[in-house]
């Protein structure tokens, strides 16, 4: 998992201010940090990290993801996605390693398997308040 | 006279004479063709001789800013000077006025040769030349001379006053991205809007909007952001996008009692094409020169400046 404490300074190349709303389509092949709100759809090559706060109304693709806010939509990535306390998911996630800790919300379908999920898929629930309802969990 | 008697007494002599006289009308004849010839090739040849000689003497173009003149620098740029000669980078110097057209200028010296035009003054000369010369084809250098205004040496890791002759000799060549106004004119370093209401669209794909009314404004490329806290970072010159960094206002209690503005963490976008208007017209200072705009469109011409660089610089 890369680590996503380093996203900072001349690693982070986008970032989405607290008082700032984005509407479209939001494309980067470098690291983005979203703070504030964003709709529309993301897309990354990199690594994505949603603060605590932030509001996400879109489809996110990223190679690793770190969600403390809220997302509203489908989440896929390629390789880790970490659902701190604070986030809520609602909608589908694809990932290969997913991470959920104690107080955090996925509500929607969690696929792990596809190509992220070929050398070995793996789902870590920390403990606590876990709202999965459809939790699916394969290897293909 | 003579030769009548001595003919009179000897006709050999008067043959001999005759000949003498054929001889040399020959050879004046033959070297009156010569010298026609010759002067046929000097007149062909002139024009490449000048050529050869301006490519030689000429290869360098130095714009002076005025004030390099003066006399805080006079010392300063006969160093200066003195090196260019040892140097070998001895070229045509034209003193450049804030009512020089910089473009023609350099577009009249590439036609007798000039491959590298030098800059002698700070980061507003640069902006002065390079606002309207950025995409004409030629290698770019700077000598920076005075201690105040020059960042964008600092940047470019060219050491200030004469120790830039050095890095003028060594003619360490990068290619730098340079931004483009409304297709119009051209800037280095960066952009900057204070405080107005603006719509923003980046790359045709996405708008960027602000909770607050008004919104600070930056667009960085060879210098950092003036935004405070940016200062550092976000200096990627040759990636072929330009950065902009939008800081919303805030009002507080704080700041109207202090009458200092406040503001709420940036945002940094990259982009290629950036799109800002707004419904009143906003100051805009790109490469330290104001203007007043109502709407402007922003792209990147990537790697598309050939520049001198020192080691030290920041990319």
């Amino acid at each position: 998992m890369p680590n996503m404490d380093k996203m900072g300074g001349d690693d982070v190349e986008t970032i989405v201010g607290p008082s700032v709303r984005v509407e479209g389509d939001f494309v980067s092949q470098g690291n983005i940090v979203i703070e504030g709100q964003v709709s529309g759809s993301i897309k990354t090559e990199k690594n994505l990290r949603v603060e605590q706060g932030a509001k996400i109304a879109a489809n996110v693709t990223a190679d690793s993801a770190l969600i403390a806010g809220e997302v509203k939509g489908n989440i896929k990535a390629m390789n880790t996605l970490e659902l701190t306390p604070s986030a809520r998911v609602d909608g589908d996630v694809e990932v290969k390693t997913l991470i959920i800790a104690a107080g955090a919300a996925l509500n929607g379908r969690c696929i792990m398997g596809g190509d992220a999920g070929l050398n070995g898929a793996k789902t870590r629930v920390k403990s606590g308040s876990y709202e999965d309802n459809n939790l699916i969990s394969k290897e293909s | 006279m003579k030769t009548t008697i001595s003919s009179a007494k000897n006709p050999n002599v008067s043959v001999r004479t005759a000949r003498r006289v054929a001889q040399s009308a020959a050879r004046i004849v033959s070297a009156r063709n010569e010298i026609a010839s010759i002067r046929e090739l000097v007149r062909t040849a002139r024009p490449h001789l000048a050529e050869v000689a301006n490519a030689r003497n000429n290869a360098y173009l130095y714009l002076y800013d005025s004030f390099v003149r003066e006399s805080p620098h006079k010392d300063v740029m006969r160093i200066v000077e003195k090196r260019f000669v040892d140097f070998g980078l001895s070229g045509k110097v034209i003193r450049i006025t804030p009512f020089t057209n910089c473009r023609s200028l350099i577009e009249d010296e590439l036609r007798y040769g000039v491959k590298t035009v030098v800059v002698v003054g700070n980061n507003e000369t640069v902006a002065k030349v390079m606002s309207r010369a950025a995409d004409l084809d030629v290698v770019f250098g700077l000598i920076a001379v005075g201690k105040k205004d020059n960042e964008l040496a600092e940047s470019l890791g060219i050491p200030l006053n004469e120790e830039a002759c050095n890095t003028l000799a060594a003619r360490k060549i990068e290619l730098v991205d340079y931004g483009v106004i409304n297709n119009q004119r051209f800037f280095l370093t960066s952009i900057h809007i204070q405080n107005a209401r603006l719509r923003i669209t980046c790359d045709n794909t996405f708008v960027v909007k602000a909770d607050k009314e008004n919104v600070e404004l930056a667009v960085s490329n060879l210098l950092p952001s003036s935004v405070q806290g940016m200062t550092k970072g976000f200096l990627h010159p040759q990636d072929g996008k330009l950065e902009v960094i939008i800081r919303p206002q805030v009002s507080g209690v704080l700041s109207g009692l202090f009458n200092r503005r406040a503001y709420s963490k940036p945002s940094v976008f990259p982009f290629r094409r950036l799109l800002v208007s707004a419904a009143r017209p906003f100051v805009m200072t790109a490469d330290g020169r104001e203007t007043q705009e109502s709407s402007v469109e922003i792209t990147v011409a990537p790697k598309k400046l050939k520049m001198i660089v020192g080691k030290e610089r920041r990319f």
